[in-house]
């Protein structure tokens, strides 16, 4: 036989790092039974009292008989449908409503059967947590560890259980996240992720501000002979289907506004109104101005629950900066960052606005500390299962967010005063780089040349690379001891020194959010009186 | 009633350009398909004899340096034997012929003629096919530029896999010469990397004009090529898949057959029309009813049924285009959702135009051409044009179908392809004989081939 030349190509087939195919089947059954835990508990916890509790909301009304109006009228709302939001969230109500028996249906009455399909939904953003966590840490206890912080988050435990357009949109973004880290990410599941942003965005407009960061995490998860094709057709997929919104209002004649040149003199709703009245309301500052709704919302959200606030975006600024080279980790800090920046624009910021982020955030914060214990657990023999990593993360998360948040005090429940953590109106930046500080150690340790582990993609997946049986670590700064070869670690917190339990916001003291009738801001921008709630 | 006939036509119209365009990708959906149908990444020594066919007509522009290229590939020459088949009233590509014949280093090479009717290239092969007398027969066009190691790569995969017939690649690569050349050379580049790749999964695979590769007892089996279908090649194709015979794909872009695309337009319309014939004479010779297995009876159904579906399309157009506008403000304004989905086949137009500028792309990079930006600049129109064009040739083939016209209209050959300046398919060397630890001279970019291999 002869050697031939051969054209050097790379190799095209993306290997799927698994573990043994008996380890598989004996961990699969207590891997069952770890999500199923955790979908239960966080549906509990959210179903608890569902129905009343803390009150109907006027926007709830609106969604659900909007929904109703689908197949009851066939009018995409009772009243004139004015391009408020896009009509994909209660097109999914009305499915939903079609699917029990009717507005009223099985659950007594309209809002109570939207409230059950948003614990059906919370059902499923779980399950795509846990899902994502997997996939972007490699291990399913850092999945079940955000699918725990997600659901057992005091914030979303308020707003989750609301007919709310965001807790819809949130679930398709979390479906187009997950998509996109499919391994090997195939041409198919890059298609249905645009399908599912652009459900997503139909859901609710602000869906669009992701669109960038998954963008670049398409074109940098794709295999590099399909690098454009994904890239490309992602992009024309979805905006193409986000493209029907406005199509729809111009096959509707009620794109222009009327009186002028394209909108006809037939006094119409139009959906550039809609959008100016959108972008008009209660402009402030944004994020340049301490004082602006946006400041004002942050400071509380951060108060009311600093771990998923605070630490989620501790742990995305330690994904942009730290784990570049991970494209999962990387963009989700930048989807968290654009999203916050979308926030802080300088227009209405209202109570529930936080909502689509929040598995993103608990996404970001446990895969951090997921890669933060690994790292300084290193030692301690591993693949005990799923429960005994999840709690070892959580006893890391607790000490993280103990030396991120000094303080042991919580909100005192006032919604406009300052979270005694912060130490002032503005966010602590001491506090925040003692957080970045601890994480970034955990995260950076460097091996001596005996070791050879390494922070990869999807490294949890994989062995990790060691020369000797028991690495040693040394810290990137001096101002962490060095232990060669010690059990104990510099830069992670040993479950020993964490004294103090971590803080979670109970509900009983909770104060329930904002409401947007409440809210100054909302008052502020709202342009009419009419009985029909138009917030949100 | 009108608003369901719009809805019905673009669900149809969308559900077809999204069926094409699930075969156009289908080999970055399933790359393990394409490592599968890959070559071999190193050579048997030679051992199997090969006649090469090269029926020709009206080809004296090129069949010379056809013949020079099959002369100059690395295989033993005492292992080759060509065979230039004319119709014995084309006196000048006989001339041309035997001049190149006369001067090439091949030791078993002749000029066979034939006369009467019918004057076809299914005829000529059949010729060509009693003349000679290796164990395996290859086709080639008059105008091919064929890789030098295209002979091993077959002698490697028939004796290791042990499959009777071979499908290699082709690609048309003078995408520059005419406005609607590069849509041509993106349809078979989209074909032979992806489309051939789903064909060769499910086991159904039509075979191409040339560079196919077939045991001269497997071609006698079926009785040679069928002289009285316009698609010779789909054809004896279907009728080795009724057998239930494998046929092996073996693509690889570096060994890919080049050839140049129809010169003018009518040109382009009548080489699509015969095509669209030859497959509607294949449907209705029903040997495709016999392959074993649904999956395979179906696509061979989907594939040859391919011109009445395009010809529906383009009937349809008109509705298509004016049914938006028929739901839009300023007509009879039905349902929303009717006037939204009556968009729907003008958006699957625009991803697949989009695959289509990125296909062209890659196109480029993968065969090392440089694709100007005015080329993709007016790619959209052309785009829309050309799959006018192809409607047009669809409907073109069915009326003649009908109308029974089966005379076979020519393509003209200019050589075109050969002016192109493509790095990758290296000047050849001398053919190598003798025994198996020869080296053969290797590409600087087989620096691994077995790991290549082992992947």
């Amino acid at each position: 036989m002869t050697t031939v030349p051969s054209s050097g190509g790379t190799d095209l087939i993306p290997r799927r790092p698994t573990g043994s195919p008996q380890r598989r089947g004996r961990t699969a059954p207590l891997q069952i039974t770890a999500v199923t835990a955790v979908v239960v508990l966080n549906v509990a916890v959210l179903g608890y009292n569902a129905l009343h509790y803390p009150y109907l909301e006027n926007d709830e009304g609106t969604y659900v008989s909007q929904g109703w109006a689908v197949f009851a009228q066939g009018r995409l709302s009772p009243y004139t449908y004015f391009y408020d939001h896009p009509p994909g969230g209660w097109l999914q109500i009305a499915g939903w409503q079609v699917l029990t028996g009717g507005a009223d249906g099985l659950f007594g009455h309209g809002i109570a059967s939207g409230r059950i399909f948003m614990l059906a939904l919370h059902a499923g953003s779980t399950l795509l947590v846990v899902a994502t966590g997997r996939r972007l840490t490699g291990s399913l206890g850092a999945g079940l560890l955000a699918a725990l912080v997600f659901g057992l988050s005091p914030y979303g435990i308020e707003f989750h259980r609301r007919v709310l357009l965001d807790n819809i949109a949130a679930f398709w973004m979390l479906a187009a996240f997950l998509l996109l880290l499919s391994m090997p990410l195939r041409l198919s599941r890059v298609w249905l992720s645009a399908v599912a942003l652009a459900v997503a965005v139909w859901s609710k407009e602000i869906a669009v501000t992701v669109l960038p960061a998954l963008a670049v995490l398409t074109a940098r998860r794709a295999a590099p002979h399909a690098r454009w094709l994904s890239f490309w057709t992602w992009l024309t997929l979805c905006l193409s289907l986000i493209s029907l919104y406005p199509l729809m209002a111009l096959l509707r004649g009620e794109l222009f506004p009327y009186g002028e040149l394209l909108g006809g003199r037939r006094p119409h709703v139009s959906l550039l109104c809609g959008l100016q009245w959108q972008a008009s309301r209660s402009t402030d500052g944004g994020i340049a101005d301490f004082g602006s709704g946006f400041w004002q919302n942050a400071i509380h959200w951060a108060s009311e629950d600093p771990v998923v606030v605070v630490g989620g975006t501790a742990a995305a600024l330690a994904c942009v900066v730290l784990v570049r080279r991970d494209p999962g980790l990387s963009m989700l800090g930048w989807l968290i960052f654009s999203f916050w920046l979308f926030l802080g624009r300088g227009g209405l910021t209202l109570g529930f606005y936080l909502v689509p982020l929040l598995p993103f955030l608990a996404l970001a914060l446990a895969a951090v500390t997921w890669r933060a214990a690994r790292a300084a657990g290193d030692r301690v023999p591993r693949q005990k299962g799923p429960v005994t990593a999840v709690l070892r993360s959580v006893v890391a998360l607790g000490c993280a967010g103990r030396s991120s948040s000094r303080s042991p005090g919580r909100g005192n429940g006032n919604g406009g005063t300052l979270n005694p953590q912060m130490g002032s109106r503005r966010p602590s930046t001491g506090s925040r780089r003692t957080s970045h500080r601890t994480t970034r150690s955990s995260l950076t340790c460097t091996c001596t040349p005996t070791s050879t582990t390494r922070t990869t993609p999807y490294s949890g997946l994989s062995p990790r690379p060691t020369t000797t049986g028991r690495p040693s670590w040394t810290p990137p700064s001096g101002r962490s001891s060095t232990t060669t070869g010690a059990r104990s670690t510099t830069s992670s917190p040993h479950p020993s020194s964490c004294k103090t339990p971590r803080r979670w916001v109970s509900l009983s003291s909770a104060r329930p959010w904002t409401t947007p009738d409440r809210s100054p801001a909302s008052t502020r921008g709202c342009p009419s009186t009419s009985a029909r709630s138009i917030l949100g | 009633m009108i608003e369901a006939l719009v809805a019905a036509v673009a669900l149809g119209l969308l559900g077809h350009v999204l069926l094409t365009l699930w075969l156009m990708t289908y080999t970055w959906n399933h790359p393990e398909r394409m490592a599968a149908t890959r070559g071999p990444r190193c050579f048997r020594a030679p051992e199997l004899g090969f006649t090469v066919l090269l029926p020709a007509r009206d080809e004296e522009a090129v069949i010379a340096e056809t013949v020079r290229k099959v002369a100059a590939v690395r295989y033993p020459s005492g292992l080759l034997e060509v065979r230039v088949i004319c119709h014995a009233d084309d006196e000048s590509t006989i001339d041309a012929a035997r001049a190149a014949t006369a001067g090439c280093e091949l030791v078993n090479v002749s000029v066979e003629t034939f006369g009467g009717t019918p004057v076809n290239k299914p005829r000529g092969l059949n010729v060509g096919l009693a003349v000679s007398e290796n164990e395996v027969v290859c086709v080639f066009d008059a105008e091919d530029d064929i890789h030098p190691d295209i002979f091993n790569v077959v002698n490697t995969v028939m004796l290791d896999e042990q499959v009777p017939v071979v499908q290699g690649g082709v690609q048309l690569v003078n995408m520059l010469d005419r406005w609607f050349s590069i849509h041509n050379c993106l349809e078979y580049y989209f074909w032979y990397k992806s489309r051939l790749h789903f064909h060769a999964g499910v086991g159904m695979i039509p075979l191409g004009g040339n560079t196919i590769f077939l045991r001269r007892g497997l071609v006698e089996r079926v009785g040679g090529w069928d002289d009285r279908c316009l698609t010779e090649d789909a054809d004896i194709g279907m009728r080795i898949s009724a057998l239930g015979v494998p046929i092996r794909v073996a693509y690889d872009q570096e060994w890919a057959t080049r050839e140049e695309t129809p010169v003018t337009v009518g040109a382009l319309v009548r080489q699509r029309t015969r095509w669209h014939q030859g497959f509607l004479q294949v449907l209705g010779k029903a040997d495709w009813r016999r392959v074993p297995g649904w999956r395979r009876r179906a696509l061979a159904l989907f594939t040859f049924a391919q011109p009445l579906i395009d010809a529906a399309v383009m009937c349809t157009l008109p509705l298509a285009i004016v049914g938006p506008f028929f739901g839009g403000p300023f007509l009879h304004r039905p349902p929303v959702y009717v006037a939204l989905l009556s968009f729907a086949p003008l958006y699957g137009l625009l991803l697949q135009m989009v695959t289509h500028m990125v296909g062209a792309r890659m196109f480029a990079r993968d065969f090392g051409l440089k694709l100007p930006a005015t080329t993709l600049c007016r790619f959209p129109l052309t785009h829309l044009l050309y799959q006018f064009l192809l409607g047009a040739a669809a409907v073109r083939a069915v009326a003649r179908h009908l109308y029974r016209r089966t005379d076979w209209e020519k393509t003209e050959h200019v050589g075109a392809h050969r002016s192109q300046t493509v790095p990758v398919c290296q000047a050849p060397g001398p053919a190598v004989e003798g025994p198996a630890d020869v080296p053969i001279p290797s590409l600087p970019s087989a620096a691994s081939p077995r790991l290549e291999s082992d992947a």
